[in-house]
């Protein structure tokens, strides 16, 4: 591979016999050289869209292209011409007749199409990199005519007539101004200025060796593994490193070297450190890109001599994160967050939601809500997840935890009356069926008004800029819980669709999990409240309502996956007392329940940093007072 | 460990995509991971595998954390047959044995994606059309097609996938659209019950037992 940094452009000087001389700037990634309009009469040489045309009676059509291949070289392509119309002026015509691929072209090379010499020159841009995502070099797109640009015409005559023949004098190796040891540190991409200067040289064959090139780090560039013509030293790829993550690793020693000296393209934050007789690459990234290391040393009666390293350096991702603000023009609006803190009776309830970073990258809305509550005694606590690929799903969280939360309240006086009836002694046998038919009504019930709501909300909008969409536009998990304290105790019941959970923590008892996860085969999958069949199935409902009764606890919590997947990982995690005692000395450390900002305090803490864990984040919590 | 998202890249280097089509493919790759490389949430999840295929297959990298990728040389092409159905069977062997599907201490991988860079012409045309029900078992989020050198009919890979692009006009954005987190339970496509509002919740259950 011949890595050519994109910061160098060629030029093209072409001539025919002494009478004219081109200068062309090779700005494109394909210019096909041929006679394209054989017959008609125009001048010896015509530049437009990616072709150069010469005029030429021995061929017809394109002959040959000039194309920059991905990794920054030029190549010469044959395509069509016979060796007799088409030389190279240095004696490689054997890479030349290679039908695909092309020969690669080096600064000064020089050879004839037809009764046209041409002469091949690298410079140094003063243009921004020609962009190698756009179609790709060596693709045939994107041509324009001011992909060329005609620098000279009718220049200054060669001083001494010659024959297109070899005069290559001045071609030979001169080529090999592109030198590994050139490399010197990698500047800010070169800004955009004056085009090259259109003065033409002053003759055709000081073309080639016109400018000194030096090949500096573009951060496009790939790591330059060989330079084009230099043979000399290897590159070895060093393991990558991520900016702001240590870094370390040994480096493969020369052999007998001494003396070792060490330089960076630039610098990046690490340096070569010699422990206990190896040689260390060492110290925290700071730059990202490809960079190289070049080691310098002597060996044994040959001094001076060096070995490069190409490091990549990944950047680091929270430094990639953006934070755009949602679109006003939309509808549904929702704050980027939110929080709240309410004191019931027996117990103080917190919630906290903010937006992800994936959503805050994108400019998208937070789509989780929450609902804290309580009345008669009874403590509510809902979470719910809007599924990030629905694009109403903000707003079917909001209904979804509102409907409950109404539902629920409506319809629990039956169940409240029983539960009263029941002597400190605990729950009678005869109440259970009682009670569990009741939960399952008002469970039942407040769910299926849940996505009855939703399923309104998609048909009628509430908003008028908004057209009927899909109840699947408002997907949406749901989490809620309701608890009171009775003659025998805290009732606590809970019903979950979807990912995420709840859970009630007793420091000295561990943990019970309340719900049953909806997890799919693949991350990501889970069910919703807007499924249809969610609410069709007694055993669906059944299964997702759970009750417990405790003298006492230290919380209840529900979150969203958001917070569940991070600090807990996988359902069976989430069970385990030992993951929920170091959770609650985490939160514990950052939240002072009582405090009347602990709503803030808990939105403070939902911003901690999980690589790969950038989901809105919802946490509703009651800690007895 | 956070949740991965297996990139899956199956490239040709049959005889066909000597020239062109092959830099088509090199400048389309780097251009995807470039790309990849300034996405935070890529550089959290994104892991890479990377196969070539001609008369072969050959895992150039297999399945590899993002940051920790490192460039391979892809082969000149040599004259040969395109072995895409072969290719694929490959495929969803490395997808049985690397993708994960969750355990009670990990989470499962997220759906992976495969993007296969071809001139669209499978000399093995039997084995393609076995195996594209094969792989389509496998539950990628999506199968992207890139064709290279501009010679691809639709139909070509029409098995597979519809999601055919020319990889001349793929730069890095376009390539980073395609990578889309796959967040939608498969079940909420699956579901195609109509939406009923008059379904009648049932009747309270005989027991509820709970657990005290």
């Amino acid at each position: 591979m011949n890595n050519l940094p994109h910061d160098l452009f060629a030029k093209l000087s072409i001539s025919k016999y002494a009478s004219d001389h081109h200068l062309v700037d090779l700005k494109s990634d394909v210019i096909e050289i041929g006679n394209f309009d054989p017959g008609t009469p125009h001048k010896s040489i015509v530049v437009e869209k990616g072709r150069i045309s010469i005029d030429d009676p021995t061929i017809k059509g394109t002959q040959a292209k000039i194309f920059r291949d991905y990794d920054g070289a030029y190549r010469l392509e044959n395509v069509g011409s016979s060796d007799i119309t088409m030389l190279f002026l240095d004696g490689t015509v054997k890479n030349f007749l290679s039908p695909k691929g092309g020969c690669l072209l080096n600064d000064g090379n020089a050879f004839l199409i037809g009764v046209f010499r041409l002469e091949f020159s690298l410079e140094q841009a003063k243009r921004p990199a020609h962009p190698t995502t756009h179609g790709g070099p060596g693709v045939e797109t994107h041509l324009r005519s001011e992909d060329i640009t005609y620098l000279a015409e009718k220049v200054v005559p060669q001083r001494t007539p010659v024959e297109p023949q070899p005069t290559s004098a001045k071609v030979e190796s001169t080529s090999s101004s592109i030198q590994r040891e050139q490399v010197t540190t990698s500047p800010p991409l070169p800004v955009p200025s004056s085009p090259p200067p259109a003065t033409a040289p002053s003759s055709s064959t000081s073309v080639s060796a016109a400018t000194s090139t030096s090949v500096t780090g573009s951060s496009s560039a790939p790591p330059v593994e060989k330079s084009v013509s230099d043979p000399a030293p290897k590159v070895e790829p060093l393991p990558n490193g991520s900016v702001g993550t240590p870094y370390r690793h040994s480096i493969p020693q020369p052999q007998s070297g001494r003396n070792f000296d060490y330089t960076f393209s630039s610098e990046i934050g690490l340096k070569v450190e010699m422990v206990d007789g190896n040689l260390v690459l060492n110290g925290i990234p700071s730059v990202s890109g490809h960079h190289t290391l070049t080691l310098k040393f002597d060996a044994p009666e040959k001094p001076g001599r060096s070995v490069e390293y190409a490091i990549f350096l990944n950047p680091d991702p929270r430094s990639l994160w953006k934070d755009l603000p949602s679109d006003p023009n939309l509808p549904y609006q929702k704050s980027t967050h939110d929080s709240e803190c309410v004191s019931g009776p027996k117990v103080r309830l917190v919630a906290a939601s903010v937006r992800g970073r994936s959503h805050a990258h994108e400019g998208t809305f937070r789509d989780d809500h929450f609902l804290i509550s309580h009345d008669d005694g009874w403590h509510f606590l809902a979470v719910s997840d809007g599924a990030g690929s629905a694009k109403f799903s903000r707003k079917g969280s909001a209904i979804a935890c509102e409907t409950v939360w109404q539902q629920t309240f409506a319809e629990i006086g039956k169940l409240d009356q029983i539960l009263l009836q029941q002597p400190e002694s605990g729950i009678q046998a005869a109440a259970k069926q009682g009670i569990g038919g009741e939960l399952y009504r008002v469970f039942g019930n407040a769910g299926r008004t849940a996505f009855q709501n939703i399923n309104h909300e998609a048909n009628e909008p509430s908003e008028d800029n908004v057209s009927p969409a899909k109840i699947n536009d408002f997907a949406a998990t749901l989490i809620y819980c309701v608890f009171k304290k009775f003659k025998f105790g805290w009732f606590i019941a809970a019903f979950a669709v979807g990912d995420g959970g709840v859970a009630v923590y007793r420091r000295e008892r561990g943990v019970k999990i309340l719900n049953k996860a909806d997890g799919g085969e693949y991350a990501g999958q889970t069910r919703f409240a807007t499924m249809p069949h969610i609410w069709e199935s007694e055993e669906q409902i059944r299964t997702r309502i759970q009750v417990d009764t405790m003298s006492d606890f230290t919380a209840i919590v529900a979150m969203t996956d958001g917070v569940s997947d991070p600090k807990f990982g996988t359902e069976k995690n989430f069970g385990d007392t030992k993951n929920w005692h170091q959770f609650w000395d985490d939160v514990s450390q950052a939240v002072d329940w009582k405090s009347p900002a602990a709503d803030e305090q808990w939105l403070k803490w939902l911003d901690f940093w999980s690589a790969g864990n950038h989901d809105d984040r919802t946490i509703a919590i009651g800690v007895p007072h | 460990m956070s949740r991965r998202l297996p990139v899956y890249l199956l490239l040709d280097t049959s005889g066909s995509m000597r020239g062109e089509p092959i830099e088509a493919v090199k400048t389309g790759l780097r251009a995807m991971v470039d790309a990849l490389r300034q996405d935070p949430h890529a550089l959290d999840s994104v892991f890479l595998s990377i196969i070539t295929f001609a008369r072969e297959v050959t895992v150039l990298v297999p399945l590899t954390a993002l940051i920790d990728l490192q460039m391979p040389e892809i082969a000149e092409p040599e004259s040969g047959p395109t072995h895409t159905g072969m290719a694929l069977e490959y495929l969803c062997r490395c997808v049985d044995s690397e993708v994960f599907l969750g355990s009670d201490d990990r989470k499962a991988d997220w759906q992976p994606i495969l993007f296969l860079m071809t001139d669209g012409r499978p000399s093995d045309n039997q084995k393609f059309n076995e195996i594209c029900p094969e792989v389509k078992k496998r539950n990628f989020a999506s199968i992207i097609a890139c064709a290279a050198g501009g010679r691809v009919a639709p139909n070509d890979l029409a098995a597979l996938t519809s999601q055919v692009y020319t990889l001349e006009t793929m730069d890095g954005a376009s390539f980073e659209a395609r990578f889309k987190w796959v967040t939608v339970a498969i079940e909420m496509n699956n579901v195609s019950k109509g939406v009923t509002n008059e379904t009648a919740i049932p009747m309270p259950p005989p027991e509820l037992t709970p657990p005290y």
